[in-house]
């Protein structure tokens, strides 16, 4: 499925904070998750991910620190205070957004 | 053989006009050459020219290495996957390269984070208290524009207005501030000071690059001693002609003062551009060449 990217680019942060709540994750297993969590709907690409991740880092909303598993070094990414704080209020702001676009939406539903 | 290819590639390059084709024409590339890159080594597998297609965007060469890694530790795990799938070797890892997504816009992204920063409040914090510590200095040689000796003696004899004479020193200005100033003047520079010393640790610590961290914790660790041993000083505690920094003009002490200062402001425009750990490979060379 295609969506269209702008759309897209505002909210995944958003997203990727919410996997974070959760666990500590690294980059592959945060595409696959949100994957599964969206039914294939967010197919998000890692040459969009990195740079996101890294911003976040940037911001402070994530820290990273490296693990080894299974033979292989990682880099997990794990939420922080700033990052949970900045998270509740996306999530504020998408919920007035949605609603806001759902009301518009089915005003016009004579048409 | 080996210079062969790589002309090739490069012509190749060059070739390629548009830039949301590169990363495809990348694999297709390798495809056409495959005994070629097979003789060559691993140097050119489509992983390889991908990343550094990518690391080629960010301006910053110190970021370069830790890009490169985690996005290798990317491409592999989706290689897995297209193998355990029943994928072959070459085409799973084909796959997962253009699974990837744009290189140079992924890189141009990158590039945007991974750029030095301008750490304008540090230099404004800076700027702040050197002025500060500046007017100080002229104030005081107004008042006293020939510096008395013994200046110790004096003071311990008793705190008289005359015993201030020697006060052109550096040693102890904190004394000064209080008779002159008020005792709140001094708590409150004295606070402005500390201020200043507890965010250069804060940001130390919170360095995830070890040398950046060990390196600030370190200057701000000597920014701490003096404070506490001129402190100890002024109240008496202590002997010895010490310098604060900011407040004294001593040669000395200013110099080493701006020079701590300076390697802290480096350690922290930085701060997005280096790695966590030094990465290995990079060590294992250094090694083999020594």
């Amino acid at each position: 499925m295609n969506i269209n990217k702008a759309l897209l680019s505002g909210s995944t942060g958003m997203l990727l904070l919410k996997l974070l709540e959760e666990k500590d994750m690294y980059g592959y297993e945060m595409i696959e998750m949100l994957r599964e969590r969206s039914q294939n709907v967010f197919e998000l690409k890692a040459g969009t991910l990195y740079p996101l991740l890294h911003t976040l880092e940037d911001k402070g909303y994530v820290t990273v620190y490296e693990k080894e598993v299974s033979g292989k070094t990682r880099k997990y990414y794990a939420i922080t205070k700033t990052g949970s704080r900045a998270l509740s209020e996306k999530k504020e702001e998408w919920k007035t957004y949605s609603e806001a676009v759902t009301n518009v939406l089915s005003m016009g539903g004579a048409v | 053989m080996k210079k062969e290819n790589r002309k090739d590639c490069t012509a190749k390059r060059k070739a390629e006009g548009t830039v949301s084709h590169t990363a495809q024409s990348a694999v297709k590339e390798n495809i056409s050459h495959d005994t070629e890159i097979q003789m060559a080594g691993a140097e050119h597998s489509c992983t390889d020219a991908y990343l550094q297609e990518l690391v080629a965007q960010i301006r910053c060469q110190k970021a370069h290495s830790a890009v490169q890694e985690e996005l290798r530790a990317h491409i592999e795990d989706q290689k897995e996957a297209f193998l355990e799938e029943g994928m072959e070797e070459k085409e799973a890892e084909e796959r997962a390269v253009l699974e990837m997504g744009d290189s140079v816009a992924a890189g141009i992204e990158l590039d945007r984070v991974h750029r030095p920063k301008a750490v304008w409040g540090m230099i404004g914090l800076v700027a702040v208290m050197s002025i500060i510590g500046f007017v100080y200095q002229c104030l005081v040689r107004q008042q006293f524009p020939e510096t008395a000796l013994s200046g110790e003696e004096m003071l311990r004899s008793g705190l008289s207005q005359d015993s201030f004479e020697f006060l052109g020193r550096d040693a102890y200005l904190l004394t000064h501030i209080t008779a002159f100033y008020g005792i709140v003047a001094a708590v409150l520079l004295m606070a402005a000071i500390v201020f200043v010393i507890i965010r250069l640790f804060r940001i130390s610590f919170r360095q995830r690059n070890q040398l950046g961290m060990m390196m600030g914790t370190g200057c701000a660790a000597v920014f701490f001693v003096k404070i506490v041993l001129y402190l100890l000083c002024n109240l008496g505690l202590i002997d010895g002609a010490l310098d604060c920094p900011f407040l004294s003009f001593g040669g000395t002490g200013i110099g080493v003062t701006y020079i701590l200062i300076g390697i802290l402001l480096s350690v922290c425009r930085y701060r997005n551009v280096l790695p966590v750990n030094p990465p290995a490979k990079e060590l294992g060379l250094r090694r083999q060449k020594i």
